[in-house]
């Protein structure tokens, strides 16, 4: 109990000793100072012609005069550049795995992210599951790390928190605290989108104690997105102590855990650099999307017969909610680079009783238009949620920007679908049965951590900017 | 208990050191130079405060810290043959994009660029090996200049913003010494 304690208030002092110290920075600044120097030669010439004739001989001196002033200026001025500061820095991500106990199997889905069953802390897993667990990383990092001289593109970095599920027995998953994972990347392609192959090999001492090895093959990032294939082994130990077995209702006893696996992952708000675009202005950063966003919610009237809102006057008139998170729309390299697709993790959009649908990774195609510089855009697009929710979703977006990461939108458009049996549980106690609904709706939403981007900032606009940053060689 | 923070604080600030920087003239205050190697960190070693030793192949920058009028003054022991070539009013940002002077020594003789284009050259001062060079550099609004031994260059009309950089770049061969290298400002 007491290591336990120890390994956690350790891993809490280094994490707010590092996020103070400055490491955690994903921006460097570089402040120069230079002199300009000007100089300058005045030539100033006086005539003062005597107001008579004057009997000046044949060599007379002249009255012009001619006043020579020399100037030198110099100015002094400071340059304060800002380039981006990590190898990677990611919001999430999910692998799909398997080589867990198959009759223990979880059924994460493709990438981790589609659960095909109504999951509860209960759920002792399925047979013929083909994913039978998953790892799941939120809040990565990882900034270059300089040994063996200097050797290329090997990173050191961390996870705000990683879960390693063999299967669907909670005493068996694994969970660490801020682990250490060191990353070598051999590039296959070093231009946007980068396809690598990447040895890791990673340690968590709390609240589990284990090691993780993989090789991946990794395509990313675009917009934040990523893709890996995994193969892989995590091997580690559970105490006693560990949340996983202390409020697990199947043993109390501590569980080793041995865990090869293979799975196909998918990250968002993911973002790679090559340490050369670390030596690159954040200003001519490579951009490849519209919209990047964390997080976005909004409020919707609809003709949905039923308010998801108490019968109120409020009620009536607001009657659904959507939100959105980790959103994503790439620009198309095409006919003015306007067209976009985009996905997001999770999209939920319940407009009234009865009304509402769950799509996780559904696909959006849409236009992008800017109406103001800087300020004001809108986009029409069409959305296919698929899974579990089936949907289409007509719609348009009118957006303002606010500030650099909080944007405000006026949102319509209309909306069918269904949601499957399963996902019953909590989200049909709440707003009821969805077989199939079709509906109108209009209303605003607000967007956390959004970020939207202009013409000019687009890489497909910046013709200056090299495919390959710079070196020095 | 503290011992513990105390260590851990520590190992965090090593930790976080850049392993591509040296901080030369740390003393006196006032005087202190940011050697970055941009090409590799062993591209150059420290050997004491104002001296250091300049790999084949390397690029540093010398950043003489808020000073773009002054006086730059060391002694270089070349080990091998080869050239070493430092650049002025440039910075590590704008290096190699703009031309900036360019001083390159070789155990041949020297030559000043300026914007590509040669300001002057001669075979007859160059480097020997294992011998002692001064090499003084003074910038003065758009005067300039280099002395290389007892040879002294002038250069006036610069025309190119001073900058606080200094970029150090050798070939494939050369290794030097770098030694009691100072800086003041000219005003």
């Amino acid at each position: 109990m007491k290591t336990y304690k120890f390994a956690i208030n350790l891993l809490i002092i280094v994490f707010g000793i590092w996020l103070l110290s400055g490491c955690a920075s994903i921006t460097r600044e570089e402040t120069d100072l230079f002199t300009i120097t000007e100089i300058d030669t005045t030539f100033t010439s006086y005539v003062k012609n005597s107001p008579s004739n004057r009997d000046n001989g044949v060599v007379f001196p002249s009255s012009r005069e001619v006043l020579v002033e020399r100037n030198l200026t110099q100015r002094d001025s400071t340059i304060t550049r800002y380039y981006p500061d990590f190898i990677r820095l990611g919001f999430f991500e999910a692998i799909g795995t398997i080589g867990g106990n198959s009759d223990y199997g979880i059924g994460t889905g493709l990438f981790g992210i589609f659960p095909m069953s109504n999951l509860s802390s209960s759920y002792r897993g399925e047979k013929d599951k083909i994913f039978t667990g998953g790892i799941y990383r939120i809040g990565i990092s990882e900034t270059r790390l300089r040994w063996f001289r200097d050797a290329p593109n090997w990173t050191i970095g961390t996870n705000a928190v990683e879960f390693i599920l063999p299967d669907s027995r909670g005493e068996n998953m694994l969970i660490g605290l801020l682990p250490v994972y060191v990353r070598k990347r051999f590039y296959l392609r070093e231009e946007i989108p980068y396809i690598a192959i990447t040895p890791a090999f990673g340690f968590s001492i709390a609240p589990s104690q284990y090691i993780n090895m993989s090789v991946s093959a990794d395509i990313g990032s675009v917009g934040g997105l990523n893709f890996r294939a995994y193969i892989g082994m995590a091997a580690g130990f559970n105490s006693e102590e560990t949340p996983q077995i202390k409020g697990n209702d199947y043993t109390n006893a501590a569980t080793s855990v041995i865990f090869p696996y293979a799975g196909l992952g998918i990250s968002f708000l993911d973002f790679l650099n090559l340490v050369p675009e670390t030596l690159v202005e954040w200003k001519d950063y490579q951009h490849s999307s519209w919209q990047l966003g964390l997080f976005e919610l909004g409020l919707y009237y609809s003709n949905a017969d039923n308010s998801l809102f108490k019968d109120t006057v409020a009620g009536k008139a607001l009657k659904g909610i959507d939100f959105e998170v980790a959103k994503t729309n790439l620009a198309l390299p095409f006919w003015n680079n306007r067209f976009y697709v985009g996905t997001s993790l999770l999209h939920f959009m319940g407009l009234g009783m009865n009304s509402w649908a769950l799509s996780m990774l559904p696909i959006r195609l849409g236009y992008w238009h800017t109406l103001a510089d800087d300020e004001l855009t809108i986009t029409p697009y069409l959305e296919l949620g698929s899974y579990p929710s089936n949907y289409l979703n007509f719609a348009a977006e009118l957006n303002l920007r606010i500030s650099e990461h909080l944007n405000f939108g006026l949102k319509g458009g209309y909306i069918s679908g269904s949601s499957d049996e399963f996902l019953g549980g909590e989200l049909v106690n709440r707003f009821g049965i969805s077989s199939t609904f079709s509906n109108f709706y209009f209303g605003f939403n607000f967007r956390f951590v959004n970020k939207i981007f202009f013409e000019p900032d687009l890489r497909y606009n910046r013709k200056d900017l090299p495919k390959q940053p710079k070196e020095f060689k | 208990m503290k011992k513990k923070y105390l260590i851990l604080f520590l190992i965090l600030i090593v930790g976080c050191a850049a392993p591509d920087t040296i901080v030369l003239n740390r003393f006196p205050e006032g005087k202190t130079i940011i050697l970055k190697m941009l090409n590799g960190i062993d591209k150059a070693s420290e050997i004491n405060q104002n001296s250091f030793r300049v790999f084949p192949n390397a690029i540093l920058s010398l950043k003489f810290i808020e000073t773009t009028q002054n006086s730059i003054q060391f002694e270089l022991i070349p080990e091998t043959e080869g050239n070493i070539e430092l650049s002025l009013y440039t910075s590590q940002h704008a290096f190699p994009q703009i031309a900036p002077i360019k001083l390159v020594l070789s155990d041949k003789g020297y030559k000043i660029d300026k914007e590509n284009k040669t300001l002057a050259e001669s075979d007859t001062v160059k480097l020997s090996q294992n011998k002692k060079h001064l090499i003084k550099l003074q910038k003065d609004a758009n005067l300039l200049k280099i002395t290389i031994d007892c040879a002294v260059i002038t250069f006036s009309y610069i025309t190119l913003n001073a900058t606080e950089y200094m970029i150090i770049r050798t070939d494939d061969k050369f290794r030097a010494v770098i030694q009691g290298i100072d800086y003041s400002k000219n005003y």
